[in-house]
């Protein structure tokens, strides 16, 4: 049995406030005028929630896929950028087994899939421009927009001996 | 006779009235800087000076800004909006007074001097608050401004 943990990751970006405004003060009148400015910044924020952990149970053939799907928000305009990391040597895309031993491991691809484009994920690489999350609910008000996949090669798998494998993969998700 | 002539046109070409000037002073920006998380309700208070030469020193308040239909005053970031709210007391209390954009109100000045000087009991408070409820998940990233305007006329 192969299982995959994946973990939501939030992260936040600042954004430098400045105004060039200056308050003005009233002259001495039969009316007087004075004018303040007020000024606050929203920093970047982004959000993945709703992920469930990818159990493929006992296979029976290959090559096998599965995904979950996730809630990303971001109110830079929906837009942002993931980077995933795996739990193999190096954050690279494996897991490990069979258990309890971890002395072999599988190799798997990953995508990911948003606003109906599927990119393929680098290990450790940011994957940018990704676009269409929530703009409005930092939950999706209960829905998904986005889609985790890995893909398990015919020849990974029957390279290593039989048994359960399992690993992590952590999902980074930024502004931009 | 005739000396009494001379000093009723004295008189008259002296006669020179101060009442009723008025003079707002003391103001600052309000910088919120960056709100983090989890987000709260922010305030702000500044001491500012309401100078009305009358005795009683009454003024009337009149601010406008930008807002939205319901009479909130609101900070912009292109299309996207946060209310917030203005508040003035009387000079040297906290009676406050919350202010709707373009509305006037009386609140009580003082007639020391036009700058107020250096006696904090000569001074107003103006409060700009954010309220938590505010806060939303669709407000865009990034600076929200607004400017207010600040009238002041004798009552």
């Amino acid at each position: 049995m192969q299982r995959l943990k994946k973990i939501g990751f939030l992260a936040i970006a600042t954004s430098l406030f400045s105004t060039g405004f200056t308050a003005t003060q009233g002259t001495l009148g039969p009316t007087s005028t004075g004018t303040v400015n007020i000024s606050l910044t929203i920093p970047q924020l982004v959000k993945i929630s709703g992920l469930s952990d990818i159990a493929l149970g006992t296979i029976s053939g290959a090559p096998v896929s599965g995904n979950t799907t996730a809630c990303i928000y971001s109110n830079n305009s929906g837009n942002y950028a993931v980077t995933v990391t795996g739990s193999g040597a190096g954050g690279a895309f494996t897991i490990a087994g069979p258990s309890p031993a971890t002395t072999s491991t599988i190799a798997y691809t990953a995508d990911w899939i948003a606003n109906s484009i599927t990119a393929p994920l680098t290990a450790g690489t940011k994957l940018t421009g990704r676009t269409g999350a929530n703009t409005t609910s930092v939950n999706c008000a209960g829905g998904s927009n986005a889609t985790f996949s890995v893909t398990f090669s015919e020849a990974a798998i029957t390279a290593v001996p039989s048994g359960a494998y399992s690993g992590t993969a952590t999902i980074l998700i930024s502004p931009t | 006779m005739r000396t009494r002539s001379i000093i009723i046109a004295l008189l008259s070409l002296i006669t020179l009235s101060a009442y009723g000037l008025v003079q707002i002073s003391s103001l600052q920006d309000f910088n919120f800087g960056t709100a983090t998380l989890p987000f709260s309700a922010l305030q702000q208070t500044d001491s500012i000076c309401l100078y009305n030469s009358a005795n009683p020193p009454n003024l009337i308040v009149t601010i406008t800004g930008l807002h939205d239909a319901a009479g909130k005053f609101q900070l912009a970031n292109g299309s996207s909006r946060l209310v917030y709210q203005v508040k003035l007391s009387n000079t040297n209390d906290t009676n406050y007074v919350t202010f709707t954009p373009g509305a006037a109100n009386l609140r009580r000045g003082q007639r020391n001097t036009p700058l107020c000087g250096a006696p904090i009991n000569r001074y107003a408070n103006f409060r700009i608050t954010i309220p938590a409820a505010s806060f939303n998940d669709s407000l865009t990233a990034g600076t929200y401004t607004d400017t207010l305007s600040i009238l002041i006329v004798p009552q």
